[in-house]
């Protein structure tokens, strides 16, 4: 955290290193958070690209005492990732995407150490969580794979917290349900 | 508590979502009951699986190597020399709004003022609409200036706080006019029913008193009701949001005299 600290003042003062070196230590996270939002690899890189630009050259915006810099991240990614949804939703209609094959969440192989069907459960499950209503997806991402306190989750997706926790609630059970259904 | 707990119970337990006292409650039922005991592990473990998968799964998902640093660099360099520009520019905008606002209400007041205290003093006749627009458009500056704005992205500054307050107090004000140009409304659109009568104004006149006391009613629990809901919002997105359409909703009742 200090080191993530030290990081942003120095970007602050213009040291172009400070701002590789954070661009670098949250690279991958936020690409995740954009994968695991938008489904698609493509869409997560450029969303992902976009937040981090606009984390860096707003990072006088950024006030430690309110959120650590990953949490701060994560609600820029989370606002890009909606806006890339509301697009798609009114631009373009795509028939690959409708016919399902747009998504490409079973692009990358399991390691070989993986076993097929446990590769085959996680995958189903990151295809069962596409199914989910984009808020509850947020809440279930947020709390599952980033950790979040249900406050953060609240402070990120912009909700009160009686809303953040009803969501993940909803997004558990959902989620339940179409595995078990998947399963049987 | 006899009863099995309820899948909702179960979950709200799992999820860590209940306050002490509701846990405590279920405790001690879990302490005596394997089944409902033997429920909630299932559900700890099915979380504790959807986490590590979805863990598993995301960490095996790597952004290509063409996502570098150096792909945004220039845009960052670029963006960055017109933001510290823009950091003036913004300073300006931030307590523009605030100024804005405070004009806002000081337009409110004076339509207030002008167009309701003055006539039932009988100092002043004819209303001005040009005032309350005025108000509304100064208003609207912040309101819209920010709509869509989640606080996490900017700083809570003591000026949101004020921006905020002056937004509440001038679109309560604006409210309060607009009560007595409803009124006004009221009575003009009944007048239209018949040929003129001091039996019809008469009833005119009554149906204009109840409007003000219903609208009164509702203008009480808006203003009481909204300011609860600022505050506990102030600077989030919710909040701009609600101030815009409230701005808005107030500029449209404004334009209904010049319908009826």
């Amino acid at each position: 955290m200090s080191d993530t600290v030290a990081l942003i003042q120095d970007w602050q003062a213009g040291n172009e290193g400070a701002a590789e070196a954070l661009y670098n230590a949250h690279r991958s996270d936020v690409y995740r958070l954009a994968y695991a939002l938008l489904g698609n690899a493509e869409d997560a890189e450029e969303v992902a690209q976009d937040a981090l630009t606009y984390a860096l050259v707003n990072i006088r915006h950024y006030a430690p005492e309110r959120a650590s810099f990953a949490t701060w991240l994560h609600t820029i990614t989370v606002s890009r990732c909606r806006d890339r949804q509301r697009r798609k939703r009114l631009v373009s209609f795509s028939l690959t995407e409708w016919l399902g094959l747009g998504r490409d969440l079973s692009d990358p192989a399991p390691g070989p150490e993986a076993s097929a069907i446990e590769a085959e459960r996680r995958e189903a499950l990151l295809q069962a969580m596409q199914e989910l209503h984009p808020a509850v997806r947020e809440a279930l991402v947020l709390r599952y794979w980033a950790g979040h306190t249900f406050r953060e989750i609240a402070e990120i997706m912009d909700c009160p917290l009686p809303t953040a926790q009803s969501r993940v609630r909803l997004g558990y059970q959902q989620l339940r349900a179409a595995l078990r259904e998947e399963r049987a | 508590m006899k009863h099995h707990l309820s899948e909702e119970e179960l979950t709200g337990y799992a999820l860590n979502l209940l306050t002490d006292a509701d846990r405590e409650a279920l405790d001690q039922h879990l302490q005596d009951c394997p089944a409902c005991h033997a429920a909630l592990e299932g559900h700890a473990r099915q979380q504790a699986r959807m986490q590590a998968q979805l863990q598993a799964e995301l960490a095996a998902r790597s952004p290509s190597p063409r996502m570098t640093f150096a792909a945004i660099a220039p845009a960052v360099r670029r963006s960055r020399r017109v933001s510290r520009r823009a950091g003036v520019l913004e300073f300006f905008r931030s307590y523009g709004s605030v100024i804005a606002a405070a004009v806002g209400v000081i337009l409110a007041a004076a339509a207030v003022l002008r167009n309701v205290t003055w006539p039932l003093l009988g100092l002043q006749q004819n209303a001005s609409l040009s005032l309350p627009f005025a108000a509304g458009i100064m208003l609207g500056v912040p309101a819209f200036s920010h709509y869509g704005q989640n606080r996490l992205q900017r700083p809570p500054l003591p000026w949101i706080w004020v921006a905020a307050m002056a937004l509440w107090l001038g679109t309560a004000l604006l409210g309060l006019y607009e009560i007595a140009l409803l009124r006004d409304v009221l009575l003009r659109a009944y007048l239209r029913f018949g040929p003129p009568s001091s039996q019809l104004l008469a009833q005119a006149e009554a149906l204009g008193s109840w409007g003000v006391f219903f609208m009164g009613g509702v203008w009480v629990a808006l203003v009481i009701g909204g300011g609860e809901y600022h505050y506990h919002h102030v600077g989030q997105r919710a909040s701009w949001r609600l101030f815009a359409w409230t701005v808005l909703a107030q500029l449209a009742l404004l334009t209904l005299p010049l319908l009826v």
